[in-house]
């Protein structure tokens, strides 16, 4: 009997010898990383970075200075326009600060991909539409605008707006940014309900360390202008390199992560 | 040297960027993305907003007209022509700039803001990543609402200017307000009326071009200092471009 090996896992997205740059200044550089079909990978560091940036060239918005990007397979930035458009429907991105449209309710932003991008009925659509922003516990706020939500709504409204026409791939750009401890755990455990909901990847990009280590299957940490570890969270903690232990505020095994230390902190005296 | 070379380069390289941008918005436009619902909604909030705004300025420039050409033709011995005279400025010359400079200001610079305002906010990417073309779905729908709302509020314009020299002519200078209507009909004939119709197409096309060309193209818009440059600069640019256009077509059409 031949031995039969494991087969590789999909590979969906796949950077080799990237670089990033604005003119002759490298952000960040000699990136080689894939992410695979069904895990949740976190690509983490502290703010300027590139992470952001790592994003936007990942999903085609932003060339990189040298290096390929390959977007299930495909380089986004060889693609003409309708093709990249057609790619880009395999993926669901949230941005930072939500990115909704301003003129739309809560209700028409998760509708619009559906709208524009299917030829489904307006019933059909409304019934899709209804079932992610129950997911995502946003049912109740559907006739709002966007001006109307706090920022941790607007994030998981974005996000039920990302997943709406099912991609099997997902970008969620910061998602504890700008949220407290409550509603960033909150948002994590939705990133992990959706991915068992819907067999879907996410690429995370967070400075949250505690969030990362929490919800990804492998963390890609930047720092220093290069990929500073790659690995699963137990392999990344346990490097144990004095670069990552400032980077972490000294999170190895066994010690508090910053935001319980914070906490901590913050109810010694109660 | 360095300093005048970009100087003299960057209008041309702006100058290309925008005919790109045009052609791109061209061949998007047929496309379903552009034909969204959206036209009816920005047909009412740039025609019928600016609409008091139009009328009202139509009223006093046709007074003004009444008033200044009353005393010329006084003088050239035909105040009789005063209403052929305040009807052919109105229609072939006033309303159509007059409407398209009122229209950038009211609704140009509000659409320039808020185009560089969704690409400060990320919405324009938002939609590319969703798979739609902002192009398609944003830029053709609101050109389209520019270049039908200004030949629509400049004959308004037109009617407003009519009225209000007809009613200075009736009140200060005892013109029967029907005499100044007969004489106003028979000043102007189809290529006056057609000379009008062209200008506020081509200027409602200017106007949305550059409003939106420009804040569509701004490389960075970070805050509120970002939005008043990009909808300012495109407001001016939108205004030589339409004085320019109207003397190229006065000079250029019958």
């Amino acid at each position: 009997m031949p031995d039969r090996a494991a087969p590789a896992p999909e590979s969906l997205a796949a950077v080799t010898g990237l670089a990033l740059g604005f003119g002759d200044r490298r952000i960040v550089e000699g990136l080689e990383f894939e992410v695979a079909r069904g895990e949740i990978f976190a690509i983490m560091g502290a703010s300027g970075v590139g992470k952001s940036t790592l994003l936007r060239t990942l999903i085609g918005l932003a060339p990189p200075a040298t290096g390929a990007v390959a977007l299930f397979g495909q380089d986004p930035y060889a693609l003409p326009a309708a093709a990249l458009y057609a790619l880009r429907r395999r993926i669901g991105v949230a941005f930072q600060g939500g990115a909704l449209l301003n003129a739309l309710t809560v209700l028409e932003n998760v509708e619009l991909p559906l709208k524009l991008n299917t030829r489904l009925d307006r019933a059909t659509i409304r019934i899709m539409a209804h079932l992610k922003l129950e997911l995502l516990n946003l049912r109740e706020i559907d006739h709002l605008y966007p001006s109307q939500l706090s920022g941790g709504m607007a994030k998981r409204v974005s996000l039920a707006r990302a997943v709406v026409m099912d991609p099997e791939l997902v970008f969620f750009d910061e998602p504890a940014g700008g949220l407290d401890a409550r509603n960033a755990a909150e948002l994590d455990e939705l990133i992990l309900k959706l991915r068992a909901a819907m067999n879907c990847s996410f690429v995370v990009v967070t400075h949250a360390l505690d969030s990362a280590f929490t919800i990804a299957d492998r963390v890609l940490v930047l720092a220093e202008g290069r990929a500073l570890a790659l690995g699963t969270p137990q392999e990344v903690r346990a490097l144990g390199d004095e670069r990552m232990a400032a980077l972490f505020g000294q999170t190895g095994a066994g010690q508090r992560a910053p935001r319980a230390a914070y906490l901590d902190r913050l109810t010694a005296g109660l | 040297m360095i300093r005048a070379a970009t100087t003299v380069l960057r209008p041309i390289a702006e100058l290309g960027a925008m005919g790109l941008f045009l052609l791109q918005v061209l061949r998007v436009a047929p496309t379903r993305a552009a034909r969204a619902g959206t036209l009816a909604s920005l047909l009412v909030r740039i025609g019928t907003r600016s609409l008091t705004l139009v009328l009202a300025a139509g009223f006093c420039v046709g007074a003004m007209l009444a008033v200044q050409f009353h005393d010329t033709l006084t003088r050239f011995g035909s105040p009789s022509m005063l209403g052929a005279a305040v009807a052919l400025s109105l229609v072939r010359e006033l309303g159509p700039v007059l409407c398209a400079l009122l229209l950038l200001g009211r609704a140009g610079s509000a659409l320039a803001a808020e185009i560089a305002s969704m690409r400060g906010t990320q919405q324009i990417d938002a939609l590319a990543c969703m798979g739609i073309d902002p192009l398609a779905y944003l830029v053709v729908p609101r050109l389209l609402a520019c270049v039908l709302s200004l030949p629509l509020l400049t004959a308004l314009f037109d009617v407003a200017g009519l009225t209000g020299g007809m009613l200075v002519g009736a009140i200060s200078f005892g013109s029967p307000g029907a005499i100044v209507l007969d004489s106003a009909a028979s000043g102007i004939d189809a290529d006056d009326v057609m000379m009008g119709l062209i200008k506020s197409l081509v200027f409602g096309f200017l106007l949305g071009w550059i409003c939106l060309g420009r804040a569509f193209l701004a490389p960075a818009v970070r805050g509120t200092e970002d939005l008043a440059r990009v909808s300012g600069d495109a407001v001016v640019i939108a205004s030589l471009a339409i004085l320019g256009a109207d003397y190229l077509l006065s000079a250029l059409l019958p």
